[in-house]
């Protein structure tokens, strides 16, 4: 469950998550961005105004990384996040497993 | 600049409702997994540095260092300091769950004689020693009570714990040994993990608590034992490489043609949400895909074993994924071979094979 940040290396830790943290926004946005276009309410101009800003956020993010060489961090950070989200998907669609943890644990 | 501050108030409104949609959503399970992961390792630390104090404060002064010694010499094991054992409220502790809650008492009441390392049971009473052969080089022997020996070594009362991994791995593979030879000896095995080390409790020596265990387990333990006989648990991963059968979609897909050649005609910004477009398409295609191939491959392994665990995936190396990790308890290597064989010649597939082990997922 712990997140893995370089402690020997403050600029990569606190970059790295910073980063990771503006790449999981990114993909909240991107999913939005997705949607209101299968929904129909946004004209051809308007959905190439949204992709081309997200293509530039992709783009800029990109860059900072390699700038900073903090690709690896945040990979890392985003690694640990995932983990623990499937960690939780994983109990939350296998019950009997965490009831046996559960259990296991009294 | 008013159209940047209308962009930007869009796509505030967007992360806002975002997080918001989330933050609901998930705010139980968050709460409730904080509670599963971190109350229970919460308390084992409150207690144990409780326990600590007590241990060490009661007495005081020069009595209680004398003390701290002589319990210090008392664990220290085959040359293992008691500081490293101290802090073994082992978070990855085996079963029996029996040994596990004794252990915390034990913690408390720092007391006499020596606890009982278990390797594992065996269906036929016999009283014998296999030799010098445990962990540390301790001498492993049988206890029999009601038809059901248990194969142990006289061990100290904390499990066996070290920073050194290769300390580890050694006292790990003596465990292994210890039970081939057992099984070669003895036939039927119900393996334990490693550090299961069964506690004295209420003035009842290690023994005794074993005994009263097998007692009142014996009937429990005999059907397990009768569900293992004859039969070896292996592990069975299969792993994919995603990007093949991505492109593998992406030349048959009628859909994702007909996308292609409009992102072709598109503007960038356009092109760039068409794209995003496909790729979800191959990724819903993917997991339906491989949804059938799991059910598939399960449903071959498990024509051919007795008994299944889908265990959970993890993260894979080299651009592969693990589709499926099972152990597997089977009788017959030479069918679950050519099961895997068979898997293994699907194009895009590779099957890792690790065993036989004693079966210790299915007790």
């Amino acid at each position: 469950m712990v997140i893995d940040i370089d402690e020997d290396n403050l600029k990569h830790g606190v970059l790295g998550l910073v980063m990771a943290l503006v790449e999981v926004i990114r993909d909240a946005l991107r999913i939005q961005a997705f949607k209101r276009m299968e929904s129909g309410i946004l004209n051809e101009e308007e959905m190439n105004r949204l992709g081309e800003a997200l293509m530039e956020l992709d783009i800029a993010i990109e860059e900072i990384k390699e700038e900073q060489g903090i690709s690896e961090s945040v990979k890392g950070v985003r690694d640990g996040l995932d983990e623990i989200v499937d960690d939780v998907i994983d109990r939350i669609v296998n019950p009997e497993r965490w009831r046996d943890e559960v259990e296991g644990k009294k | 600049m008013t159209e940047n501050d209308e962009f930007r108030e869009i796509i505030a409104g967007i992360v806002r409702e975002e997080i918001k949609a989330v933050a609901e959503e998930i705010n139980n399970i968050i709460a409730e997994v904080v509670r599963a992961e971190f109350t229970p390792g919460l308390r084992a630390a409150i207690r144990e540095s409780i326990a600590k104090e007590l241990g060490c404060a009661v007495s005081g002064g020069q009595a209680a260092s004398e003390e701290c010694a002589a319990s210090g010499e008392h664990a220290t094991f085959e040359g293992r300091r008691k500081e490293e054992i101290e802090t073994a409220v082992s978070p990855r502790k085996l079963p029996p769950q029996k040994a596990m809650s004794e252990e915390v008492e034990e913690i408390i009441d720092a007391g006499d004689d020596q606890g009982l390392y278990l390797y594992g049971l065996t269906d036929t009473g016999i009283s014998v020693s296999l030799g010098k052969i445990g962990i540390d080089g301790c001498e492993v022997y049988t206890i029999p009570h009601e038809g059901i020996s248990a194969i142990v070594h006289n061990s100290p009362l904390e499990p066996y714990k070290s920073d050194d991994n290769e300390d580890v791995k050694i006292w790990v593979k003596t465990h292994q040994r210890v039970l081939d030879i057992a099984t070669e000896r003895f036939g039927n095995i119900m393996p334990f993990g490693f550090d299961t080390i069964i506690l004295p409790k209420d003035n009842a020596s290690a023994k005794d608590a074993l005994m009263n265990w097998l007692s009142d387990e014996h009937d429990d333990i005999l059907k397990k034992m009768d569900k293992i006989k004859g039969k070896k648990e292996y592990g069975v991963q299969i792993f994919y490489v995603p990007t093949a059968f991505g492109e593998k979609i992406e030349r048959e897909s009628e859909e994702v043609k007909r996308i292609k050649e409009e992102i072709a005609s598109k503007p960038p910004g356009l092109a760039y949400m068409y794209k995003q477009k496909l790729e979800n398409i191959v990724k819903v295609e993917l997991n339906t895909l491989m949804d059938a191939y799991f059910k598939n491959f399960y449903k071959k392994i498990k024509d051919t074993s007795d008994d299944i665990k889908v265990e959970k995936v993890k993260k894979a190396d080299d651009g592969m994924v693990m589709m499926m990790n099972l152990s597997v308890l089977e009788r017959d290597e030479k069918a679950l071979g050519s099961v895997l064989d068979e898997i293994e010649r699907e194009k895009g597939f590779t099957v890792h094979f690790t065993g036989p082990w004693q079966p210790y997922s299915f007790i």
